[in-house]
């Protein structure tokens, strides 16, 4: 039986064991086509993989590549060559109490395989989550794809138990370029997942409002279904 | 279209319900709960890294519905992939009772298991300093066990308190380190793990202090207790820094775990040592009373102390009990120095430190042969010396018919040494 309070050692605080190791989980995924920020970044069948690792103390590190199309640093037509867009980030996550957490990290965004001029460029992003239910993010960049213009993304999304195995989801995002006229738009998800033999997977309907030159003069905005099938494999610990 | 979403985003997430957390701050109103947890755990959005832990959507929806049904507040949790299952520990609120609040959650069918957190202790509390020889006549058995065998390529799980990471008797012997318990950062000053290190593989031929049973052993030291005092060698833990230290040991696959600790049964905690025994994982544990969890869980080497005025341990039908006369032995203590310890936490680490040299010595043994041939190693320790009338008792039919291998579910073996006739 339970020993009286007295005995039962250190407070409630004691629970909050660190995780008790190293963890490393990599991903994979298939979708339809890949929607990024409210953007079609390709509007055919892609791929895309992800390795995340944090360590005990808070910091981790995460690296993200999908296959997208693009020509050159302006155009998401989807019409010309094949690039693999890199995403590799560093930062430093904790909980707030039981039901909070917050992480900040700097992130380098690297096309591969674009042939054209350097579109790189550093975002810093900070999160917030209630559990696994609601996230927020505001990020920003300094110098959007090397163009002399600073850029800033707010996305505030969630999700809900329908049922035991079907989850509602949704979400709203602003991109903004500072001084731009035309980079500033509005997009938001409504969408379902679940998981099935181990495969996650989500079908969401986006829908992005007019406001960036390059989503309006291009097929990369508007509305649009979105389906894809994810895995994991927890490798450590 | 966008101001559509905007509503049902935030009908959302009032739906998502931001509850206030309340906690009273009493280990008494903490239940342990796991739910079914098939972790699927599909790519996370890109660029968002959440702390803490991951769960599946169906261990969150069920768990989210406990928590509304039966005012629980959640105080951590983790995923145990080893039992498919997301566990949970959470305060019953103030205004019910916890047994009452305890049994209705166990009947609900989104609930896998349910218990009240428990508290541990850590064995053998005195340190009398009796003999001035670390293992008397047992001296040169040792010696001679160590020409075959020294525990070199065997990983042991010591859970326990911390230890003394740069005592010089230690220096390479301690390889992993985990602290299960954050509240208290505490690790090198800890008494009782920094004696069971010692005991099982403190180093030898270094031209100071003592020789572990099985020098070249590499031990894991998993803190999951706390010490009360700083000079006070008694320690406690609970269920839930039990099964994190349990967890991350059968996850390293290290061959021995050893757990000089005991209390009450607990469901949770079973399990995870099924699983260990399961994996060909050799788990000791001390034992100061009859039905003493986790001695005597079926599988685990329960080791009892034997004491002039002891009862006579009770033959047990579910699992080995070793005896072992562990008392004022010399071991490492925190500062670089030494002391004396007696009690089933020392024979525990005793046992565990023969196991070490049984599994670099011998393929895997069956039960019975392992229980014999530690008898057999005990004695020459002098183990016996305070047992002169010591006789060994096989109580099992699989001991008397086949053996089966060490490794999977242990057999229903038990076997004694008795005082008496």
């Amino acid at each position: 039986m339970p020993l009286p309070a007295s005995d039962a050692g250190p407070p409630i605080a004691a629970f909050h064991a660190p995780a008790s190791a190293v963890t490393i989980d990599a991903y994979a995924a298939i979708a339809s086509q890949y929607v990024y920020r409210g953007v079609a970044q390709r509007d055919r069948p892609t791929t895309s993989f992800a390795l995340s690792t944090s360590l005990p103390q808070g910091w981790f590190g995460d690296l993200w590549t999908g296959l997208v199309d693009a020509d050159g640093w302006n155009d998401y037509s989807n019409a010309h060559g094949t690039e693999w867009d890199v995403d590799a980030s560093l930062g430093y996550g904790a909980a707030i109490g039981t039901r909070w957490g917050w992480s900040l990290a700097g992130a380098r965004i690297v096309d591969v395989g674009d042939g054209g001029p350097s579109d790189d460029y550093t975002e810093w992003r900070g999160n917030l989550f209630y559990r696994e239910a609601v996230r927020a993010q505001l990020a920003y960049s300094p110098d959007y794809l090397q163009r002399g213009w600073s850029s800033w993304n707010a996305e505030f999304s969630g999700s809900h138990a329908l049922t035991d195995s079907i989850r509602g989801e949704w979400g709203l995002g602003h991109s903004h370029g500072a001084g731009r006229r035309d980079n500033d738009y509005t997009y938001g998800w409504l969408g379902l997942n679940g998981s099935w033999l181990r495969t996650q997977w989500d079908a969401r309907w986006v829908d992005t409002g007019q406001g960036a030159r390059y989503v309006q003069g291009s097929n990369a905005g508007g509305s649009r279904v979105v389906v894809s099938l994810s895995w994991a494999l927890h490798l450590l610990p | 279209m966008l101001r559509t979403m905007t509503v049902l985003a935030l009908a959302l997430l009032f739906l998502n319900g931001c509850a206030t957390s309340r906690t009273t701050n009493d280990p008494r109103r903490l239940v342990i709960v796991t739910v079914a947890d098939e972790v699927t755990g599909g790519m996370p959005p890109r660029g968002y890294h959440q702390p803490g832990y991951r769960i599946s959507d169906g261990a969150a929806s069920a768990l989210a519905g406990l928590e509304r049904d039966y005012r629980l507040t959640p105080v951590d949790g983790w995923p145990i992939d080893l039992l498919n299952v997301y566990c949970v520990v959470m305060e019953v609120d103030p205004t019910r009772g916890v047994d009452e609040t305890l049994a209705r959650i166990s009947a609900d069918p989104r609930v896998q298991l349910a218990q009240p957190m428990q508290v541990f202790d850590v064995r053998g509390g005195y340190d009398d300093p009796y003999f001035d020889q670390q293992y008397g006549a047992g001296s040169v058995q040792v010696l001679q066990m160590h020409q075959t065998a020294t525990g070199r390529g065997v990983r042991i799980a010591v859970i326990d308190t911390g230890a003394d990471r740069s005592h010089p008797d230690l220096k390479g012997r301690i390889g992993t380190v985990r602290n299960f318990v954050t509240d208290d950062s505490r690790f090198d000053s800890d008494i009782h793990g920094t004696a069971v290190a010692g005991i099982i593989a403190a180093n030898a031929d270094n031209g100071i202090g003592i020789v572990g049973i099985a020098p070249d052993a590499d031990l894991l030291m998993l803190k999951a207790c706390w010490q009360g005092e700083l000079d006070d060698i008694s320690a406690q833990c609970n269920t839930f820094t039990l099964a994190k230290a349990l967890t991350f040991a059968i996850d390293q696959r290290t061959d021995i775990i050893n757990m000089s600790l005991g209390g009450p049964n607990d469901p949770l905690l079973g399990l995870l040592i099924d699983v260990a025994l399961a994996r060909g994982i050799v788990v000791v544990a001390a034992q100061d009373a009859p039905n003493e969890f986790p001695a005597d869980r079926a599988g685990v080497i329960a080791v009892r102390t034997a004491q002039n005025d002891d009862p006579q341990p009770t033959p047990h039908a579910s699992h080995p009990v070793v005896v072992d006369a562990a008392r004022n032995l010399l071991s490492t203590s925190p500062g670089g120095r030494y002391d004396y310890f007696s009690g089933s936490s020392m024979g525990a680490a005793r046992v565990a430190g023969l196991s070490a040299l049984q599994r670099q010595e011998h393929a895997p043994l069956s039960t019975t042969q392992l229980i014999r041939d530690l008898d057999q190693r005990l004695a020459a320790l002098g183990a016996r010396s305070t047992e002169p009338d010591t006789r060994l008792v096989t109580h099992s039919p699989s001991a008397q018919g086949g053996v089966p291998p060490l490794s999977g579910r242990q057999p229903a073996v038990s076997v004694s040494r008795i005082d008496g006739t």
